[in-house]
This record gives structure tokens, sequence and C-alpha cells, in this order.
């Protein structure tokens, strides 16, 4: 077992349908750069491109800041246009990788019921080497090294039940802290229920956020819970090891936070090992 | 983590839609409604910055050279976007001898400068006599501005 995986809850049948290794950096690229980046580098194995609008880096916040919503204030100079994110999917549609001049953001999709969950230790080796590759192309480029500045780890994990009718029993049977009661027993069974949370990670470093709605299929219209855990690393500048250090610790918070939220019956269906 | 990000966001669609903005709640008024002053003092410095590009070369009798118009175009953009993050007191700026732009701000014991030194770099110091703080540091365009948000509500803390 690997040092970051060690004593970590694991699953045999996981409700994870997508992961996301997420590292902002100081600005560097301009879409010249992005696309020779694409070209030479992930061309082959990320072939079909799209370009879509650039992603915020949403600092995490903590004391009085930390109810404050959008994106960091910025210095910008007015004479040049936004440069677009580049997504680059795989031809099997299972790996999605995503440039901005700020940003590296690589996805992982459970493409079908018979895909197997691609382990963090593999995810996050490749995460390294494509963020090296940046970094050797940046430096080639005369443009300087990679800086992070700050990091996300999010997993999206798709759980089915019964139907809005039952979205509160289905909520109390998933999640250790909700009981689906009510002081008198006056209201019905809720049809809608959208959670939020913040949890604040040791030294301010940053914070696990977790978001639980409902969602219907497309195709077929069948309803199902989606719980997202996203953690993500306050705003300071940090050295490529580093930001790997930061991402380890946010894939335990995701995992143990995961574990510690949904009630041992889940973790049954769900077939926990350790 | 914003939707736009992820994969399984586009395969699916949300049951519940977005709550539209609360507008006629008084409670729901998130943003605090922007200082009037903080408008009326970046009118003046707006008048500042106009007066520094006109300054010639030598300016101040030690052969500075004129001030770079680029840099205290830049400059300027700086301090909207530090005021678009609320109300902070109004700066002293003076040009610099090479060709840049500075932002102060004091209390009693407090200071902070942040200094344009080219169209897209800064650079600046807080100090905090009281308790024997001095912090150096940098900022690009693009970067976010919250050590230098930081820094000058520090300084107002202190007025």
């Amino acid at each position: 077992m690997s040092d970051v995986e060690n004593g970590l809850p694991k699953f045999r049948k996981p409700p994870v349908v997508e992961t996301v290794l997420a590292v902002f950096f100081r600005p560097k690229f301009n879409s010249a750069h992005l696309g020779v980046l694409w070209d030479r580098h992930f061309r082959d194995r990320f072939p079909n491109l799209e370009e879509r609008p650039p992603v915020e880096e949403e600092p995490e916040r903590f004391g009085e800041d930390r109810l404050a919503e959008g994106p960091a204030v910025r210095w910008r100079v007015m004479d040049q246009p936004d440069v677009a994110r580049l997504w680059a999917t795989s031809k099997t549609d299972e790996h999605v990788v995503q440039f901005q001049r700020n940003a590296f953001l690589a996805n992982w999709l459970k493409t079908g019921d018979d895909t197997s969950y691609r382990d963090y230790v593999d995810r996050r080796e490749e995460f390294r080497q494509q963020l090296e590759c940046l970094d050797r192309f940046a430096v080639e480029r005369e443009l300087g090294p990679i800086e992070p500045t700050s990091c996300w780890v999010t997993y999206v994990n798709h759980i089915d039940y019964e139907g809005m009718d039952q979205i509160g029993p289905a909520l109390a049977r998933l999640l250790a802290c909700w009981t689906n009661e009510t002081s008198d027993g006056w209201l019905p069974n809720p049809d809608n229920v959208v959670v939020n949370w913040g949890f604040p990670m040791p030294d301010q470093s940053g914070r696990l956020r977790v978001q639980l709605r409902p969602i219907a299929r497309r195709n077929d219209k069948k309803e199902m819970l989606r719980l997202e855990l996203s953690a993500r690393s306050s705003a300071q500048k940090r050295e490529i090891g580093e930001a790997l250090a930061w991402i380890d610790l946010g894939h335990k918070w995701v995992v143990r936070g995961f574990a510690s939220l949904t009630r041992p019956e889940m973790h049954r269906l769900w077939e926990r090992i350790q | 983590m914003s939707d736009a990000l992820t994969i399984s966001e586009q395969q699916f669609e949300r049951v519940t839609q977005p709550r539209p903005a609360a507008d006629y709640l008084l409670t729901e008024r998130r943003v605090p409604p922007r200082d009037a002053g903080v408008s009326l003092w970046l009118v003046d410095v707006q008048r500042q910055l106009d007066a520094i590009k006109r300054l010639p070369p030598g300016w101040n009798s030690h052969g500075a050279p004129a001030p770079n118009r680029q840099v205290v175009d830049s400059a300027e953009q700086l301090l909207k976007c530090l005021c678009a993050a609320g109300a902070l007191p109004r700066p002293h700026v003076n040009p610099t001898p090479a060709g840049g732009v500075q932002f102060e701000w004091q209390s009693a014991s407090r200071y902070f400068e942040i200094e344009v030194v080219a169209e897209r770099a800064a650079q600046y110091l807080y100090c905090d006599d009281a308790a024997g703080v001095e912090k150096v540091g940098e900022v690009f365009e693009d970067e976010p501005l919250e050590e230098v948000l930081a820094c000058i509500r520090l300084v107002a803390a202190g007025q």
C-alpha cells in the first residue's frame, strides 16, 4: 500500500463517478502557449479539443471573511482579452485535461457501470507527470517555473434512491448526521434537499466543501443524489512538490470526510474493506 | 466546485433550479453598499494620476525620467481593483524617480506602500513599528490582491 493511501478508508464499489485534481498557479500562459502545449505534449492522448471560459480561482477565506463569496480580487490590466480554457478529452472520454493561463486540471470520469474506479495513486502519479510537463514547457519558453498558488481535490459521487418523495428517508440512510425527524411530526417528508457544508482544515490550510443535492439523469430521468466533496487549499505560494503534498492532504480529507459523513450500513453496500 | 469543471455534471440535469437572487429581501442584501466616499476620492486620485502623466523629464530636479504612461494607467487599474473589494481609505499618491507610481497608507504606527514598478508588476512594504513587523512582497497582473488588501485594512484599523 502506498504512503498516500495508508490507513485511509477503502471501498471495492465506491459510488465515485468523477474525480478532479487541480492546481492554480501564477499566470503564465497566453493562448499561443496553451495551443502549442496541447499540440506537442497532450494531443496524442487527449485529441478532442474545446475552448471554454476560464475558471476563477476562489480563495478559501477564514475568520471574519469566511462567509464572503466570489472570486479573489485581482489586478486586471484592461488591454488584454481573457485567455480561454482548453478542455481536451481522451478518445474514450474517460479522461480530460484542462489548461488555462493560471491553472491545470485533470478529470477522471466513470464512463460505464463496468468501468473500474481509477485508483488515487495512479491518478496522482499521472497528475504529477503532467504538472512537471507544464513546468518544463514554461521553463523552455522562458516563462519561469510553475509557481502554484492553490490546489483542489474534488470527488463526485452518485447514489441511487427511490424518488423525490423518499429523499428525506434516503438522506437518513445515507448521512450519519441526518435523522429526517421533526420536533412534532407535522411536516411531511421533504421533496427537495440541498445541503452545503464547509469543514475547516488544520492551520487554515484549506477547507473541505461538501454539497449534496438531488439530480435526474438526462437519458432515463432516474433520480439520484449527487454528493460532491471538494478540498480546496488556502491561497499561498508553493513549490510544485508542496502543491502535490497538499493534494495528498486534500485527498485524505475527501476520503475520510466521505467515510465520516456516511453511515456504516452504506459502507457495507459499497463494500468497505478498510 | 464550479459545475463547468466536471464532466459528470454535463450528463445529468438538476431537479432543483438555482435559487433566484432574493433582491426583495433586506436580509439577502449580501454586498454592503459601497462607501460613497471611496468614489469621491477615487475621482480625485485619478486627477492626480493624470497630472503625474503630464510630468516632464527631470520633474524632481534630479534627472528623473517622465513617468511611464502605461505604468501610471496600470497603477490606476490596480487602485480600481482594490476599491472594488470595498471601502478603503484614501492613499497618498506619488510619482517615483524610476517612472512608476507609489500609493501609501499610514496610521499611528502602521505604514503600507505599494509601488507599481512596471506595467504589470508592483512591490509592497508593510511596517508595524509597535509590533516590530516588517513585510515585503510583490504582486503581478492577474494575481489575487488578498495580501495587499489585508495590509491596507490593517493600516486602516490603526487610524
